[in-house]
C-alpha cells in the first residue's frame, strides 16, 4: 500500500528507458502509468504506443507482442552494444 | 526458436528462486552475450509472460533470465502467493547476481525488461542497480498506485490497520510458541463477539508478550 514503483525516478533513474504501452485504455491503467513513468524519466527515453492493443494483448498475442519485441530489440541493441 | 529453457536456481536471502535461462540460437559459450532480466507481472508464473518475452528476446540474440518471484510459483517462501514489492525488487537484484556468475554474460551489457507490475519493479530496481545499462517496460504498472486506487481513501487506513492483528498474532506465536492459543482464548472469554485479534480500550495492555511497535497499527491504540 505504501509502495511507489516510480518514487525518485526523476532523481535516480540514470539509464535510458523504453516505455511501451497499449493504445486501448483499460482497468489496469498501464497506459496512464506508462505515461507518468515516461514524463518523470530524466534521461534518454522513448515511449512507443502499440495501436489497437489492450493491456493483456501485450502479454501473449503475437500480433502486438511482436511489435513490442521489435522496438525493444532495437533499443537494447543500441544501448547494450 | 531459441533453445529450450534451462531451469536455474538462485537465492534471494534464504529463499530459493526458480528461474528459466534461455540462450540464443547458435550459442557458443566461448563468446560474450548481452543479457536481459525479464520481470514478470503479478500473479503470473515464469512459464507465461516471462517465457513469451524471454523466448522472443533470446531469438533476437540475448541471453534471458526470467523467474518466479519470492513466495510464488516454484520459488520458495511463506506465506505462499504473497506479492511483496520489497522482495520483488530484491529478486531483480539477485537475478543480476546470478547472471554475473555466467562466464558468457557480458557484465557491461545487461538490461532489464519488466511487464505489468514487473515493469514497475524493474524501474524501481534500476534506479539503484547500475549493473543495468538499459531499462525497458511493457504495459508497466505501479503496484502501489494500483493498490491505493483499488481502496477508496476512507478504507485505506482500515486496510493497513487490518494487516497488523494477524501479523501480531504470528509474531507472538514465533516468539512464544503455544502462547497464541492461550492468548486467543483469553480474548474470546473477555469478549466473545469480538474477533480474537481486536483489542478494546479496556483490555489490559500489560501482556508481557506484547510487541509494542506492531500495536501502533492497531485501531484500538487510538483510543
Amino acid at each position: 500500500m505504501g509502495f511507489d514503483a516510480f518514487h525518485l525516478v526523476g532523481e535516480l533513474l540514470t539509464q535510458p528507458i523504453q516505455v511501451i504501452v497499449g493504445r486501448r485504455l483499460g482497468t489496469t491503467f498501464s497506459f496512464e502509468d506508462g505515461k507518468t513513468l515516461f514524463e518523470r524519466a530524466p534521461n534518454k527515453k522513448d515511449m512507443f504506443v502499440v495501436e489497437g492493443a489492450g493491456h493483456y494483448d501485450l502479454y501473449d498475442k503475437d500480433e502486438y507482442v511482436d511489435q513490442a519485441v521489435e522496438r525493444l530489440d532495437g533499443f537494447y541493441k543500441e544501448h547494450l552494444s | 526458436m531459441a533453445c529450450e529453457p534451462k531451469p536455474v536456481s538462485f537465492k534471494n536471502r534464504d529463499l530459493d528462486i526458480a528461474g528459466q535461462l534461455r540462450l540464443p540460437n547458435g550459442f557458443d559459450d566461448k563468446k560474450s552475450y548481452a543479457a536481459l532480466v525479464i520481470v514478470t507481472p503479478g500473479s503470473s508464473v515464469k512459464e507465461q509472460i516471462g517465457a513469451v518475452y524471454g523466448s522472443k528476446m533470446a531469438d533476437r540474440g540475448f541471453v534471458t533470465l526470467t523467474f518466479d518471484p519470492s513466495y510464488q510459483g516454484e520459488s520458495g517462501g511463506e506465506p505462499r502467493d504473497l506479492e511483496d514489492p520489497a522482495a520483488r525488487v530484491e529478486d531483480v537484484r539477485c537475478a543480476v547476481d546470478y547472471l554475473m556468475t555466467l562466464p558468457y554474460v557480458d557484465e557491461e551489457r545487461l538490461g532489464v525488461l519488466g511487464v505489468c507490475n514487473g515493469g514497475g519493479y524493474a524501474v524501481n530496481a534500476a534506479m539503484t542497480e547500475h549493473r543495468f545499462k538499459a531499462v525497458g517496460t511493457v504495459v508497466a504498472v505501479n503496484m502501489g498506485r494500483a493498490w491505493r486506487q483499488a481502496a477508496p481513501s476512507a478504507d485505506r487506513w482500515k486496510q493497513s490497520a487490518g494487516s497488523a492483528p494477524p501479523r501480531r498474532v504470528a509474531a507472538r506465536h514465533v516468539a512464544n510458541p503455544g502462547s497464541r492459543t492461550a492468548w486467543t482464548k483469553r480474548r474470546q472469554r473477555a469478549s466473545p463477539t469480538r474477533t480474537p485479534w481486536t483489542r478494546s480500550c479496556s483490555t489490559p495492555s500489560a501482556d508481557p508478550r506484547r510487541l509494542g511497535p506492531t500495536d501502533a497499527y492497531s485501531p484500538a491504540t487510538a483510543c
